[in-house]
């Protein structure tokens, strides 16, 4: 009595299933080299140096005491998963950023790495 | 027996042809987006007066946003979550029959933020530092409270 039931509840149970995953990727990344970054040295390195090794920076700022000059990388990473009557979608973003803080003589004072794009992943939203 | 048999596949059919005509007309999602990794509480390990920018630099790395307020200068370390589900139905049926269609749709978003904060002065000083984690708050609570 109770085979009889397995069946059509097994397609039932299949059919719910069906749908699609998507495993997608966004990058706006090409990696900071870590070797680059021993070569900055406060007090020696000047805003024309870190310009002239990593280009242009993504953004300014301009502080009390100096400007602060801003490199930031991204990684996003997508999984969505549509079944017949549910769907879900996770998005994980992640970035490598660094920032220098340079004086009023354009002189470097500190600098901050944070190095994280590596950790963006795929998986289900809950 | 045969009939029972008959009645129970009728029964089937039907209830696979409702659930068909549903799909695609029934649908729940539920989304979620992290940007940035986590961040803790500092506790007491920043002192006020003491603290300076190149400690800070040191122990979390680059800030995600920096801003200057006049002579005080802002370090924000920020993880942002964003969860949003829905549930819709819809007759697309209707839309040939009649011309028209029916759509009942319900959907809540809710964007939490997890920030680090601290305030410099002009000479890399720390004045204050605040922490909030928002993202501890639970998501139906904070999505249905007014």
């Amino acid at each position: 009595m109770t085979h009889r039931y397995l069946f059509p509840l097994a397609i039932g149970f299949l059919f719910l299933c069906t749908g699609c995953f998507v495993f997608g990727t966004n990058k706006d990344y090409h990696s900071f080299d870590p070797e680059a970054l021993e070569a900055f040295q406060p007090g020696i390195t000047t805003a024309a140096d870190v310009s002239a090794l990593l280009g242009a920076p993504t953004g300014t700022v301009e502080l009390s005491n100096g400007n602060a000059y801003i490199y930031r990388r991204s990684v996003a990473k997508a999984t969505l998963i549509w079944l017949v009557l549910l769907s879900f979608a996770n998005y994980d973003t992640q970035v490598d950023q660094i920032v220098f803080f340079f004086d009023k003589n354009d002189l470097l004072t500190h600098y901050g790495a944070s190095l994280n794009a590596d950790k963006a992943e795929y998986g289900l939203p809950f | 027996m045969v009939c029972r048999f008959n009645c129970c596949f009728a029964i089937l059919v039907l209830a696979g042809s409702i659930f068909l005509s549903l799909s695609g007309c029934l649908s729940y999602r539920y989304e979620r987006r992290v940007e940035g990794v986590e961040i803790e509480n500092p506790g007491s390990a920043y002192l006020i007066g003491e603290t300076t920018i190149g400690d800070v630099l040191s122990s979390l790395g680059a800030p995600d946003e920096v801003h200057s307020l006049g002579n005080t200068d802002l370090l924000v370390y920020r993880r942002s979550l964003f969860q949003e589900s829905g549930l819709s139905l819809g007759i697309p049926v209707l839309e040939v029959a009649i011309g028209g269609s029916v759509e009942v749709s319900a959907r809540g978003g809710l964007a939490r933020y997890d920030t680090l904060t601290f305030w410099f002065n002009s000479q890399g000083t720390l004045q204050d530092i605040v922490f909030e984690k928002a993202s501890d708050r639970a998501y139906l609570k904070t999505l249905f409270s007014k």
